[in-house]
């Protein structure tokens, strides 16, 4: 079965160093990409496509990363979407908040690529 | 009044004189009377004998001759004599010869008795005579008969009260006389003293210009004087005081008019309140603050002029103690007060409260720019992390694509070989020149945040060898590469300190760091002692050392003494900064010693934990935690399977929620374990060790706040991750790793739980005391996944000094050759005691 990840972030570059990153899991295994440049959009795809990972970035417009959380864990047939936050803040309160609103884990920026791959596939049992 | 004083005195000495008088003049009549009377009475009693013995010695022949006229003749003459009443004779027959009776002799005196042999005196009350003594006389011893010559008595008592009556009249005479003269004295003395008394009263009343008019040359005319010269001195006594007192009455009115001007002009608030919590002072900027207007609220109670934040300030500090208590409130026009309240004490005669006083700054302002600043460094952290994460990423893909898919490609053309190496160089200078610059951000924030207040501080008991340890672990990949070697010098008996051991070790880290960079010998030296009541921790080099003037100025931000140095080396200038503001946060100092050219030594103080003596090994501030720290290392832990799902304590008293939390847990194949009350959950954590604690924060007894605090602070449970369910929205401030708020939506929580139970895993290596081959310690492998170590009694020390973190097991028949107290207390070292081994326990 393919394993789908979400890349939410509204910055151009982020997203594509995280596709970059993921390529190689693409290659490796059974898994798509997919990319959403606002909080809108990533939840109306998790909600349609049902991804087995999403890293959703907090601060983006239209709707920021707490929200799209918030959102689909309050959804009971989202159960199984992991999400793991994304966020430049480095605060204990912020990642208090990520934990609290039910994210799987929460990255701080600027992450290493090779702990970003290390995690998902630990997340997604590859 | 003075006239009456005078007279005063002259009636006393008049009454006196009276009294004198009237005894001395009554004694005297009585004295003189009674002798009168006695001489008298004994001269008529001795007249009658005579006339008696000279009747009868005349009248014996003339009796036996029986010639009454002869009698009657010579009777006749005596009458004649003065005093005598009568006399009359009488012959042996008792017949009355003649008498000098007219007109009849008084029948009575017939019947008088005689003596026949001498003479015999009577006294008798005659009518129409008066009180008479008789004398009776015989005439030859009664044989001729007898004489009677009767003396009037009532003669002497007239005689008698003449006399006394003329000495009466003298007498009286005399004590007018003298009561005169007295009056006349009296009147002399009684009137310079009236005249003396007048003028004291005028002085008591303060009329000083009063004189005094006595001329008498006399002690009066002499205390007149020297009162009127008393009274000059008094006046010029009373008019330097008085002048004294209008100036010092008129510096205090200046001086309580400036300062009540200043207490007025005060930007901030200030309010006192008395003992009884009624407002004394209260100043304009106060009434603005909270708009009371203009009336006066002296007298009121505190806790009825102002809202519930300062009546609680001002209730506080009536008490006297040398606490500064303060608070942030809430003034009126949605601005913010920071308000400060201590109490007034005084500590002479004795010891006493006045009150308490309150100022409030308004900081809504400062708040304002808190603010600004939380959001400066929120976007700041936002917008230099986002490029830079694009900056690193990239650079790591690309060298990665570079070193996997390009190079190998280009490694047969020895004409491109040299401009790979360069790329390869270069590509390393941007990853770490790209991890420098995501340092500094990092060590800019921190700061930040640091000054800002934004840090959430752990209170962990941190003992000072543990934290030069993980900082020697954390650094080795810089001296190992380097070839410089650091040496751990600590002294045994340490005592441990209370603080954030994460950012104590950030502070070693950096000093180790900083010495790495700058010297190139070996060792660098890191030392521990004790200090007093702090713990010292110092590290020495021998590099290139700091020029004494820079060494006040390396703790300030950006302020590396690179131009010192020929090889500049790389950091962020904001390490001893960060390492100053967590010491100092701490409540320690930090400085440096160098001589330049042979290295210098970084020291810093931390504040030793009060610890009781090592027998009862708590904290004396944790009684609370007591029981749950000294049970633990007495209890066994649970032997569990290897795939043993993780356990879950539940802690809370409301049976749904702990109901709701067991189903949804064992629904997720999660073991759960649930204490009722604090105490339980306290004695369950340490025995049982969970993976996760849930608990809810309000219950009776001990509360959760107590629990958690008690949890990290026992170094068996302080791993285990808790997760604090609480009804109440403001969570942040509970003290656990994660706060739900209730109601709990069951995905979110297990989301949450898993999520805690992938980050912490509390399981660590494992060492057993005693000999390796006992069977029983196969079943141990399940609780250590890692490594288990079989370690002589002995040397369990060295294997903590090395590093050792884990569990250790204890078999019970060799806990006594231990101190297990002071191993429990370890931090991050659990003590398990094994249980006595029985036959079946033997075969398992």
């Amino acid at each position: 079965m393919i394993k789908k990840i979400l890349i939410v972030d509204d910055e151009v570059h982020i997203k594509m160093l995280l596709e970059q990153t993921l390529e190689e899991l693409e290659d490796e295994y059974d898994v798509e990409l997919f990319t959403a440049s606002d909080g809108e959009e990533g939840l109306e795809f998790i909600r349609s496509e049902r991804p087995d990972l999403v890293f959703l970035d907090i601060m983006m417009p239209k709707m920021n990363g707490y929200e799209v959380c918030r959102i689909v864990m309050a959804d009971g047939d989202l159960g199984d979407v992991k999400i793991i936050l994304l966020t430049a803040k480095g605060q204990e309160v912020d990642r208090k908040q990520g934990l609290e609103l039910g994210a799987m884990m929460y990255m701080t920026k600027p992450f290493d690529p090779d702990e970003i791959l290390r995690v998902s596939k630990e997340l997604l049992e590859l | 009044m003075a006239k009456i004083r005078g007279m005063s005195i002259f009636k006393k000495m008049g009454l006196l004189a009276f009294a004198l008088f009237g005894a001395i003049s009554i004694l005297t009549s009585i004295l003189t009377a009674y002798i009168l009377y006695d001489r008298m009475t004994k001269e008529y009693i001795s007249k009658g004998s005579a006339i008696a013995k000279s009747i009868a010695g005349a009248s014996q022949e003339i009796l036996l001759n029986r010639d009454a006229a002869t009698v009657q003749a010579m009777i006749d003459q005596y009458l004649e004599i003065e005093g005598v009443a009568y006399v009359f004779v009488m012959d042996a027959d008792r017949f009355v010869v003649s008498h000098t009776f007219v007109p009849q002799m008084p029948p009575r005196l017939t019947m008088l008795h005689e003596f026949k042999q001498e003479q015999r005196i009577d006294e008798l009350e005659i009518e129409s005579y008066g009180r008479i003594i008789d004398i009776c006389e015989p005439i030859l011893a009664g044989v001729a008969g007898y004489v009677h010559v009767g003396m009037d008595k009532e003669l002497i008592e007239e005689y008698f009260w003449s006399v006394v009556l003329k000495m009466q009249v003298l007498m009286i005479a005399i004590f007018w006389v003298c009561v005169g003269t007295l009056y006349v004295v009296t009147r002399r003395i009684s009137r310079p003293l009236a005249q003396l008394t007048e003028y004291a009263e005028k002085l008591a009343a303060h009329d000083f210009s009063a004189t005094i008019e006595i001329r008498t040359k006399d002690e009066v005319d002499m205390l007149g004087r020297t009162m009127e010269s008393m009274a000059k001195e008094l006046s010029t006594l009373f008019t330097d005081m008085e002048s004294e007192v209008s100036k010092a009455t008129g510096d205090l009115r200046e001086h309580m008019v400036y300062l009540s001007a200043i207490i007025d002009n005060l930007a901030d608030g200030l309010v006192v309140v008395s003992p009884s919590g009624s407002v004394t002072v209260i100043n304009p900027a106060m009434r603005e603050f909270f708009d009371l207007g203009d009336k006066d609220y002296r007298g009121f109670a505190a806790t009825d002029v102002f809202p519930t934040e300062v009546s609680e300030l001002t209730t506080a500090i009536r008490i006297c103690d040398s606490d500064t208590r303060s608070a942030e409130i809430p003034l009126s026009r949605g601005r913010t007060g920071k308000a400060v309240g201590s109490s007034i004490c005084i500590e002479e005669p004795a010891r006493q409260c006045l009150g308490g006083v309150v100022l409030i700054r308004d900081i809504t302002r400062e708040k304002e720019l808190d603010q600004l600043k939380t959001d400066f460094i929120a976007t700041v952290s936002h917008e230099l992390r986002t490029p830079m994460t694009s900056v690193l990423g990239f650079a790591k893909i690309i060298r990665k694509k570079l070193e996997q898919a390009v190079f190998p490609t280009l490694i047969e053309k020895s004409d491109v070989e040299k401009a790979v190496i360069q790329v390869q160089e270069n590509m390393e200078i941007i990853v770490s020149e790209a991890e420098r610059l995501t340092e500094l951000i990092n060590d800019v924030l921190d700061i930040a945040r640091m000054e800002a207040g934004e840090i959430q501080w752990r209170d962990q008991v941190v003992f000072m060898p543990d934290v030069i340890r993980q900082s020697l672990d954390s650094t080795r990949g810089i001296w190992s590469v380097k070839g410089v070697e650091v040496v751990a010098d600590v002294e045994s008996g340490l005592p441990p300190v209370r603080g954030d051991r994460g950012r104590l070790v950030q502070v070693l880290i950096n000093l180790i760091s900083n010495s790495i960079k700058f010297t190139n010998e070996s060792p660098i030296i890191c030392r521990a002692r004790r200090d007093g009541h702090f713990v010292l921790v110092s590290v020495s080099d021998h590099g290139v050392g700091i020029d004494h003037d820079d060494l006040e100025s390396i703790f300030d931000k950006f302020r590396q003494v690179g131009d010192t140095l020929t090889d500049k080396p790389a950091g962020t200038g904001l390490g001893l900064p960060i390492c100053r503001q967590i010491v100092e946060y701490h409540g320690g100092l930090i400085w440096a010693e160098s001589e330049p050219g042979k290295g210098s030594t970084f020291f810093f103080s931390i504040p030793a934990a009060r610890i009781r003596t090592a027998d009862t090994s708590v904290f004396e501030e944790d009684y609370k935690c007591v029981l749950s720290e000294s049970d633990s290392t007495m209890l066994v832990r649970e032997a569990t399977d290897p795939d043993a799902a993780p356990l879950i304590l539940v802690v809370g008293d409301d049976p749904t929620l702990g109901l709701f939390l067991k189903d949804v847990f064992t629904g997720q194949g999660l073991r759960v374990a649930v204490a009722g009350n604090g105490e339980e959950a306290m004695e369950m954590a340490s025995a049982l060790l969970p993976n996760l604690i849930a608990m809810d924060l309000m219950m009776p007894g001990m509360d959760g706040h107590t629990i958690i605090k008690c949890l990290y602070k026992n170094s068996v449970t302080n791993q285990i991750p808790i997760l604090v369910l609480s009804a109440l929205t403001d969570t942040v401030s509970s003290g656990g790793d994660i706060a739900l708020t209730r109601p709990v939506d069951d995905v979110r929580l297990i989301e949450v739980v898993r999520a805690l139970l992938l980050e912490k895993d509390i399981r660590g290596s494992c060492l057993i005391l005693g000999n390796s081959d006992r069977p029983v310690y196969k079943g141990l492998s399940v609780l250590c996944p890692e490594s288990i170590t079989f370690c002589p009694i002995d040397d369990i020390w060295k294997h903590i000094e090395k590093g050792f973190r884990g569990i250790v097991f204890i078999p019970v028949e060799l806990g006594e050759q231990l101190d297990i107290s002071l191993l429990s207390r370890l931090p991050d070292v659990s003590v398990v005691i094994l249980p006595v081994l029985t036959g079946r326990e033997k075969s398992i």
